[in-house]
């Protein structure tokens, strides 16, 4: 860890003290997104590496960006990118011979990086909440679905009468279009569709302020995913939770998302909305992706792919990652860096094309 | 008149579990399903539905890997489950699977091209060494790999879509007249889905070979086939060309299926409201039409009789009430 000082349990409680922790299903109902000023997520140049004999493995490097509450980010991009790296970072769920780097993660205003593990396990689920790709996997096969969620609400100081408790849980699973009889059921008597509502009813029993949802439909069918998504909508509606949505359907991502950060090779490379994105893909990388993908509006001629694959992490040669693969490469490219251009209207681009301070021939800038 | 088809499935069923003195716990995985590849030209034919209306199953069928409990699956005039000797050898070469998983197929110690060798001993393809080589950097570059990339290498260095290609070229090298596709870019990425349905497409157009395409994804299917068959909990609900059936769909679960497509567009959002409380019963076992329980166009009569295949238009079979005005087809008669 790169941090000179961590935060320990008490000083966690002491500065979450102002926000008052829920210690009651009521406190519960109450809580909700916090002071409405701040962004929900503020991610600074935030990296992380793996440690491999090849050398330090660049999963996430130096990636930012801001998320507002209420806000909806989906993170796409080709498998090995990244994106599931970044996501559970933001948990600080980063498992060794993985470590953050450096960089900020600052959620509510408070810098989660120098979180010890206590106190980082109070502020998962109650602040920030991880609905995972399998919530199969998740789920206790043994314990009834009710129990399940009370464990974390127990675990993280909510003390009250058992019918309170219980009928939170009811509303929780009310809000994602379950039955109330669900809670007393066991994981295997519900299908795959309702295992995945169960965890975004657990991931928002605290109302948090961000949900990370990590590919949390790629093991559903596509009616019962549409209803899933349409359950996690709601949801972060009702909560005003912020979500990242990490995938890689840009189908899924564009009915669901607000904006879009495409990542190649450890980095944030474009940024921009969900119309921004699709409409206007600035990024050349951004662009074969867009294109790549299928639809329903026509047959076409051909069908074609993004040449070449991602480069290894290990050891990237200097200038633009994407170069080897990029259909706009020029010299500049192999030699310097691109920097992350802000292009306005909120939009970022790291590509030359977009800098005016790289001479580049086929230069979209001036 | 009637085609001549090359692969035929005829009133077929598969029953999984049961046995002499368990008769409830069964699974009907193919239900009375009946399709056929004519031979007259090469088509891609999707096979498609969620997980558990049984593609794979039929799928499986298709290659004689299962026997059907009742029906026959016909290649060339004759039964697969009856096949000797050379007959027998000759369908194995000429219907050719290409899996979903292109981890799994591969023995890791072996080099990539092992796979390669094997094929073409086991059917005597070539009678030198040299020759052998030249079948498998042939096959490579049909299907947009580099020999020398490929060849010597082991499985665990070559990426996901290369080895799914390399499976595309292991199907190509025997020369078949039908590839099986089951899922074959379910595990690949969005960037190299492209790719390897480009190559499956190609074997199609440019060799000649017809393919069976088994899918979750209708978008793919609709990019890449030209009929379409839609099946649920074991039965096929819609059959026809891709165009009528996915942009046109008339079986209110194809409707769902294809509403239910996330596009990539930011003119047409989902709508809410679709979002109904599904069925926990999930055991199928109904004498009606299996979807009744989630149709909202349910009839009364849709509980109690199960709905045959009524001719919508030319060409196009849906298994729905909704459409008794129309003749019943004769799904023998439709080839694909």
């Amino acid at each position: 860890m790169a941090t000179d000082e961590t935060v320990n349990a008490t000083a966690y409680r002491e500065v979450v003290g102002r926000f008052e922790l829920p210690t009651t299903v009521d406190d519960l109902r109450r809580s909700g997104t916090g002071d409405s000023l701040l962004p929900a997520i503020e991610v600074d140049d935030l990296r992380v590496y793996y440690d491999s004999e090849a050398g330090v493995v660049k999963a996430v490097d130096g990636v930012s960006f801001t998320l507002q509450q209420g806000e909806r980010l989906a993170l796409v991009g080709e498998s090995g990118c990244g994106k599931t790296t970044l996501g559970m970072a933001l948990l600080k769920l980063t498992k060794p011979p993985g470590y953050i780097d450096g960089g900020q993660i600052l959620l509510d205003g408070r810098d989660l990086v120098p979180f010890d593990e206590e106190s980082m396990r109070l502020a998962r689920l109650a602040e920030v909440a991880l609905v995972t790709q399998s919530a199969m996997n998740a789920l206790n096969p043994v314990m009834r679905i009710e129990d399940q969620i009370f464990d974390g609400l127990v675990d993280h100081g909510i003390k009250d009468t058992k019918e309170n408790m219980r009928s939170h849980v009811h509303d929780l699973l009310r809000r994602v279009g379950l039955r109330e009889s669900v809670g007393r059921m066991y994981p295997h008597e519900l299908s795959g569709g309702m295992k995945q509502r169960v965890a975004i009813a657990t991931g928002t029993s605290m109302n948090p302020k961000v949900i990370v949802a990590d590919e949390p439909t790629s093991a559903l069918d596509v009616v019962v995913q549409r209803q899933v998504m349409m359950t996690l909508s709601r949801v972060q509606r009702d909560t005003g939770a912020a979500v990242i949505l990490i995938g890689h359907d840009m189908g899924l991502v564009a009915q669901f998302a607000d904006r879009i950060g495409v990542m190649y090779a450890g980095k944030l490379v474009d940024i921009g909305t969900v119309q921004q994105i699709i409409e206007e893909p600035k990024h050349p990388y951004t662009r074969l992706l867009i294109n790549s993908v299928p639809d329903l509006e026509e047959k076409r001629e051909r069908l074609e792919g993004i040449p070449g694959i991602p480069p290894p992490l290990v050891d990237l040669p200097p200038g633009c990652v994407f170069a080897p693969r990029c259909p706009s490469v020029e010299d500049a490219c192999l030699e310097i860096s691109p920097r992350d251009v802000d292009i306005g209207d909120k939009r970022r681009v790291m590509c030359h094309l977009f800098d005016h301070e790289v001479e580049m021939a086929g230069s979209e800038v001036g | 008149m009637k085609l001549a088809n090359l692969l035929e499935l005829q009133n077929v069923t598969k029953v999984f579990g049961g046995g002499l003195f368990n008769r409830s716990n069964v699974t009907v995985a193919v239900d009375h399903v009946s399709f056929a590849i004519t031979s007259d030209r090469p088509t891609i034919t999707a096979v498609a539905g969620e997980s558990g209306s049984g593609k794979t199953t039929l799928s499986r069928l298709l290659l004689g890997v299962i026997k059907p409990t009742t029906g026959s699956v016909i290649y060339e005039d004759q039964d697969v489950s009856m096949l000797s000797g050379s007959a027998r050898r000759n369908f194995r070469r000429e219907v050719q699977p290409i899996f979903q998983d292109p981890f799994e197929v591969y023995n890791p110690f072996y080099k990539a091209d092992h796979l390669l060798h094997v094929a073409i001993e086991k059917f005597g393809l070539a009678g030198s060494r040299d020759e052998r080589i030249h079948l498998i950097r042939e096959a490579l570059e049909t299907v947009g790999l580099r020999p020398d990339e490929m060849l010597g290498r082991y499985p665990h260095q070559l990426s996901g879509g290369q080895r799914q290609r390399m499976m595309v070229a292991r199907a190509l090298l025997l020369k078949p007249r039908i590839i099986l596709a089951d899922e074959p870019v379910s595990m690949v990425d969005a960037s190299l889905r492209a790719t390897i349905l480009e190559s499956i497409r190609t074997l199609n157009r440019d060799l000649g070979i017809s393919v069976v395409y088994v899918t979750h994804d209708l978008t793919t299917a609709y990019q890449i086939c030209d009929d379409i068959l839609v099946m649920y909990k074991g039965s096929v609900v819609e059959q026809g060309s891709v165009e009528q059936v996915i942009r046109d769909p008339k079986h209110p679960y194809t409707q769902l299926l294809v509403e239910s497509i996330p596009q990539m567009r930011t003119d047409q959002a989902w709508e809410e409201g679709a979002e109904e409380m599904m069925s926990i019963d999930d055991s199928g076992e109904t004498t009606g039409c299996k979807f009744a329980d989630r149709c909202p166009q349910v009839m009364e009569k849709c509980h109690s009789e199960h709905p045959p295949g009524f001719a919508t238009d030319n060409d196009r079979v849906a298994a729905c009430y909704l459409y008794d005005d129309m003749p019943i087809a004769n799904r023998a008669t439709i080839a694909t």
